[in-house]
């Protein structure tokens, strides 16, 4: 889910930093730190939307540096991957446990048992070692295809989340072959 | 729902794979949470049962299930955490895929077994030569997604020139063993590289010239055959150091990329001391096809059955049936002296490599030479050992090399090419001896250092253990007077 939040950014600067273009300064380095960056609890950072000047507050000298460290409030663009959410997510990577999809920056695993019965084996279809395949072959989902999942659950750790997802529910499942995209 | 509780037999960093729930400390250390309750709901083929379903014979040791976690990396360099009932359930579904395509699979190593690769400008002289290639990496190890991320050049890197050069006969080799068995490489280089090679490789295979490559008009069929032949060939089963967190320098793990510890695999890879707990898996190229042929064609079970065959076992029976029983080798030169000592002092020490490969193909290998030995393996001619071998009537004396073409063709090569010295023909009268001293051998139930018979400089020949065997090098000279 996309949602805008004010969140709050420490950001160190040198002294060499200090001068007219201090303000311009502070606003690059939160954009650079802080977009694309999974916050925990919060999410992906798509984009900072603005940093006002009034709401960079005083720096605080570090004694022992010289340098100078500002908290700044800035409006941020988040997408948090949220339980029971349904997205539509592109396959990247096929495996004989299930297969990876990304919903942008965010990996979604989905399990083998996780599939329609008809494609897990269960009854009948599986994996062929590129793609998994419906027992009456209408449905392949490889690589590229677009599939519409359930999250089930998700973490944040290292930077990243990482996502688990099923495909075994009413409306879930492949909404789109890939063909246009494999086509390039 | 009134489903059965999650038993988190497959995780991603802190998540159930299978329920997505977040797992507390224990739960994520706990492997096997099914193996420990004796009533929980098991699938289908249930865990307990798997111990006893491998061949009753020679059987490979495998550890009962327990509650225990492994890394399971699968194609596409994802890591997963996989408990080790869930393992063993998933790896007889692959063996049962890969049974039901008529294929085995074969791991590939990269580097000095399909391709040698330098970053030598040196090199560059060769670059006409069809089967030198060259390609850019990174200076860094970038982060990217998928190989097309390689490809689309979205920011500026320093990169180093790369060198390869594909070994001979690469392209029929992996067409003609693409059609038995399923390819996975396995390189303890970065994944990029691995990446690039894999490329590289099947660009070569379908024709496409380097200096096509920025040059699209001309090649775009070709460049389109080389990507469609790159994923039949090895899909997205490339395993790098990149993907493998734990990986050592000098190890690599076949439990890794197949929970099952490679029933259905087999290696190809220049070092073999790296798969630690595989070693029986490894082979060489030219020996895939009679593999096969054995796996499919003398039968045996379905995976998960009873009498279902192990590719390590078949290899183990086609090395022990190469020489015939009656070979007996001695090596001269080959252990060195603080080597043999510490045989001599532990007798619990591992064989050596090479005792092993002539035990494995079915030789006897003993200390002293004798009127039985078949064979002389030696380091160089000229030794004591080589000299008494030689006098041996029927006697050949080898260099290494052609016990290690032996191993790794596993054929019994013809020692002709590998003669250190001529063979002593064997003669009437020669094996009218060897009859007598058999039968005196049966008669005088002495041991051997007091049967000596007389006459011939072969016969001079006696077991004198310890000495003889350490120092062949100071008793060179001793024979020369005979």
């Amino acid at each position: 889910m996309f949602y805008v939040k004010s969140l709050e950014h420490q950001i160190v600067l040198q002294p060499i930093h200090f001068g007219p273009k201090l303000y311009a300064t502070i606003k690059r380095l939160v954009k650079e730190s802080v977009e694309g960056v999974a916050l925990p609890h919060y999410g992906y950072c798509v984009k900072v939307l603005g940093v006002d000047d009034d709401n960079v507050k005083a720096g605080v000298i570090e004694y022992d540096t010289g340098d100078v460290c500002y908290t700044v409030q800035y409006e941020a663009l988040l997408f948090r991957p949220m339980k029971n959410e349904v997205l539509d997510a592109v396959v990247t990577d096929i495996m004989s446990l299930g297969f990876y999809a990304a919903v942008g920056p965010l990996k979604v695993f989905v399990h083998m048992s996780k599939m329609p019965a008809d494609m897990n084996g269960e009854q009948g279809g599986g994996f062929d070692g590129n793609a998994w395949v419906s027992a009456d072959e209408e449905v392949k989902i490889e690589e590229k295809c677009g599939v519409r999942l359930r999250i089930l659950g998700c973490t944040a750790d290292d930077g990243q989340f990482t996502a688990v997802g099923t495909m075994n529910d009413e409306f879930l499942g492949m909404i789109d072959t890939g063909d246009e995209v494999n086509a390039f | 729902m009134s489903s059965p509780p999650c038993l988190h037999p497959v995780k991603i960093g802190a998540l159930c794979a299978l329920c997505g729930a977040t797992l507390s400390t224990s739960e994520l250390a706990r492997g096997d949470s099914d193996a420990s309750r004796p009533n929980s709901p098991s699938p289908d083929s249930s865990p307990n049962t798997s111990p006893t379903s491998s061949p009753s014979k020679p059987k490979p040791k495998r550890p009962r299930p327990n509650p225990k976690n492994q890394s399971l990396t699968l194609s596409g360099g994802h890591t997963l955490r996989v408990s080790s009932s869930y393992a063993e359930q998933h790896g007889l579904l692959e063996r049962k895929r890969l049974r039901g395509m008529g294929k085995l699979s074969a791991v590939l190593d990269l580097d000095h077994t399909l391709v040698h690769c330098v970053s030598d400008m040196r090199a560059q002289e060769f670059l006409g030569n069809e089967e030198l290639r060259t390609f850019l990496l990174p200076f860094e190890n970038v982060p990217f997604n998928s190989i097309e991320d390689i490809f689309s050049t979205s920011s500026p890197q320093i990169c180093t020139r790369h060198y390869l050069k594909l070994r001979p006969h690469l392209k029929s080799f992996l067409l003609e063993s693409s059609k038995k068995y399923e390819l996975t490489i396995y390189t303890a280089g970065t994944r990029y590289y691995a990446l690039k090679v894999a490329h590289a490789i099947c660009r070569f295979i379908v024709g496409a010239n380097d200096a096509d490559e920025f040059n699209s008009e001309n090649c775009e069929g070709k460049e389109k055959e080389a990507v469609e032949l790159r994923k039949r060939l090895f899909g997205k089963r490339i395993v790098s150091r990149s993907d493998v967190g734990d990986l050592g320098v000098n190890v690599k793990s076949l439990k890794r990329v197949f929970p099952d510890n490679g029933k259905m695999s087999v290696i190809l890879d220049d070092r073999e001391d790296v798969w630690a707990n595989a070693k029986d898996n490894n082979v060489m190229g030219e020996v895939l096809g009679r593999l096969w042929e054995k796996y499919y064609e003398e039968g045996g079970g379905e995976p998960g059955e009873e009498n279902e065959r192990a590719v390590p076992l078949i290899l183990q029976e086609m090395r022990a049936s190469v020489f015939p029983q009656n070979y007996k080798f001695i090596f001269s030169g080959l252990i060195s002296l603080q080597e043999q000592e510490q045989l001599r002092k532990f007798s619990n020490t591992a064989r050596l490599p090479i005792t092993r490969y002539a035990e494995d193909l079915g030789a006897t290998v003993v200390n002293a030479v004798d009127l039985d030995i078949t064979h002389v393996v030696a380091k160089r001619s000229g030794t004591e050992k080589c000299q008494r071998g030689a006098a041996v009537p029927g006697c050949a004396v080898v260099s290494a090399q052609w016990l290690m073409t032996c191993f790794w063709s596993m054929k019994n090569a013809s020692v002709m090419r590998h003669l250190l010295c001529p063979i002593n023909p064997k003669t009437e009268e020669s094996e009218k001896r060897r009859i007598e001293r058999e039968k005196e051998k049966e008669t005088e139930t002495t041991t051997t250092t007091t049967t000596t018979t007389t006459t011939t400089t072969a016969q001079k020949i006696e077991g004198k253990d310890d000495e003889s065997s350490d120092d062949d090098d100071f008793a060179d000279d001793l024979l020369v007077d005979f």
